[in-house]
């Protein structure tokens, strides 16, 4: 967990503008956080999670791998890319570069991947520490509600 | 069979075909200029000077990138193969056009390059202001101080017997490949001279779309390694990772390891002998040094793989211990191996004397082995 920790931290000091990473497993636990974030992690990584399923569900139907998706909000850019057995989300200001974002991405994914040969471990010892529970359909809708209340 | 119809004489107009009498350094200048997309101003004496120029540095435009022709476009430009007239708009409109192109540019997309030809004051002001790079604007009879106020600070100009060239970037300080490139073409044939120039500038795209694929594979990536692979000597070498900033604004020097001066020293001190045909130099199986003298095959892996057959031979009892020499002689050349700290390989030519090359690389290997050189991971 040190090497990905390293990794991680090391591409918030190289490239300018990144103002976190998220390193969930496939199931939306996250496995390492980078920045400050004011939603509980467990949160995030489930709405992170189940965003990405959703357009590699997309692709399924249209007969193509998912590689990467790349947001672009207001003031922030956010870029999430596929991993053997997890997802890595990049979030930026608006004026970093894509291009430098996405290489950063891609060479995170390929050390990673070589480190993470399996999370079950990881996982286990992550929901133990931090008390996560597996998110189901209805810990997602109730995410969303408690979301627009917030914003309404 | 009826003789082509002679050209029209037309006042002022020099045909583009014909050699023009400006310097190697000002040709070398426009040329480092475009391919850099340095923003510039260029303005002629008079309205039949500007597009002959115009077509000049069109030449220079790398063809992958989409050329874009806006304002008063002369008919004489209008049609020319690759490029895209933009219809007239609202200029906001064309700016958030341009900027988003630009953007795309990180991801791959081809980079544009602007031509306007109008009033530079109207187009830096409502058009180019935010835009950063690879536009120029063409007008005649603008003299220099209406271009300063309008612009920001003129960095460079470039005077042709047609007009002159303003720039608002500054140039790279090294020219040596634009020049290399027009003098090798020096005498010949407009068509040929666009050849050389077309195919170096996109050797350099590829090469770098190589590197950064080299780079997103998280493999430890040293300059070495890009020039053996690749072919490409030093200055290429820092024009590829130039231009890929300029285009794409990825800087990949973070990411590779530069072979270190005492490394560079040390072949290029080999390279005043006569015997040696190439060295390479490894510490673990990461090439931080190479070098290639004199045209030969030999892919630097093979050092590697004999220096690893070498070491589990020395693992056993017959094993020659630590350092160890290798030397193969065959009718084609020789091959040299030595295991210090570090891993050399050299191809010397065939005959040639290995003992005194090695009595001469001794004391190197001493001096480079007293240095504290890093793994290239």
């Amino acid at each position: 967990m040190d090497e990905i920790k390293n990794i991680i931290q090391g591409i918030m000091k190289r490239v300018p503008g990144i103002k976190g990473l998220i390193l969930l497993d496939i199931d939306g636990i996250p496995l390492e956080i980078a920045g400050n974030f004011e939603m509980r992690a467990e949160d995030l990584g489930a709405l992170l999670a189940a965003c990405y399923n959703s357009y590699a569900q997309v692709g399924v139907e249209l007969g193509q791998n998912l590689d990467m998706i790349i947001v672009e909000y207001g003031d922030l850019k956010l870029c999430q890319s596929a991993m053997p057995r997890g997802l890595l989300t990049i979030i930026a200001t608006k004026e970093s570069y894509l291009g430098l974002i996405r290489l950063e991405a891609k060479r995170a994914i390929e050390m990673i991947g070589r480190l993470m040969q399996d999370t079950k471990d990881l996982r286990k010892s992550m929901m133990e520490q931090h008390k996560f529970r597996m998110p189901g359909d209805q810990d997602i809708e109730m995410i969303l509600a408690k979301l627009r209340k917030g914003l309404t | 069979m009826t003789e082509p119809a002679a050209r029209p004489e037309r006042t002022g107009y020099l045909p583009f075909r014909v050699e023009v009498t400006a310097g190697l350094q000002e040709e070398a200048s426009a040329l480092a200029a475009v391919w850099h997309r340095t923003r510039m101003v260029v303005t002629s004496p008079g309205p039949d000077l500007a597009v002959p120029l115009c077509l000049k540095l069109f030449s220079y435009i790398p063809r992958y990138r989409q050329v874009l022709l806006c304002g008063n476009v002369p008919k004489e430009m209008k049609y020319l193969k690759g490029a895209k007239l933009m219809e007239k708009s609202e200029p906001l409109a064309q700016q958030a056009a341009f900027q988003i192109s630009l953007a795309e540019e990180e991801l791959g997309a081809a980079p544009i390059q602007v031509i306007y030809f109008g009033d530079p004051q109207a187009a830096t002001r409502d058009l180019f202001g935010p835009i950063d790079r690879g536009w120029m604007i063409v007008s005649p009879n603008i003299p220099r101080a209406a271009i300063e106020k309008s612009t920001s600070s003129i960095q460079g100009e470039i005077r042709f017997p047609e007009g002159k060239i303003y720039l608002l970037d500054a140039l790279p300080a090294d020219l040596t490949i634009e020049k290399s490139i027009l003098n090798e073409t020096i005498g010949s044939s407009p068509g040929v001279r666009e050849y050389m120039i077309q195919m170096k500038e996109t050797e350099v795209r590829l090469a770098f779309q190589a590197i950064l694929a080299e780079t997103e594979s998280g493999r430890a990536v040293t300059q070495s390694y890009l020039a053996e692979m690749l072919k490409v000597r030093e200055k290429t070498y820092h024009k590829i990772l130039d231009i890929g900033l300029r285009e794409r604004r990825m800087d990949l020097r973070p990411y590779i390891k530069e072979t270190v001066p005492k490394v560079i020293k040390f072949l290029k001190a080999i390279s005043l002998w006569n015997e040696a045909s190439l060295g390479a130099i490894f510490i673990h199986k990461n090439l931080i040094g190479y070098a290639k003298y004199k045209d030969v095959d030999f892919p630097s892996q093979n050092f590697l793989t004999m220096g690893e057959r070498m070491e589990a031979l020395s693992q056993t009892e017959i094993g020659p211990g630590h350092p160890w020499i290798l030397e193969l002689n065959t009718r084609e050349m020789n091959i040299l191996l030595i295991k210090h700290r570090l891993l050399y390989g050299f191809v010397l030519a065939a005959g040639a004397d290995s003992a005194l090359f090695r009595m001469k690389l001794e004391g190197l290997i001493d001096e480079l082995a007293r240095e504290e050189i890093s793994n290239g991971a």
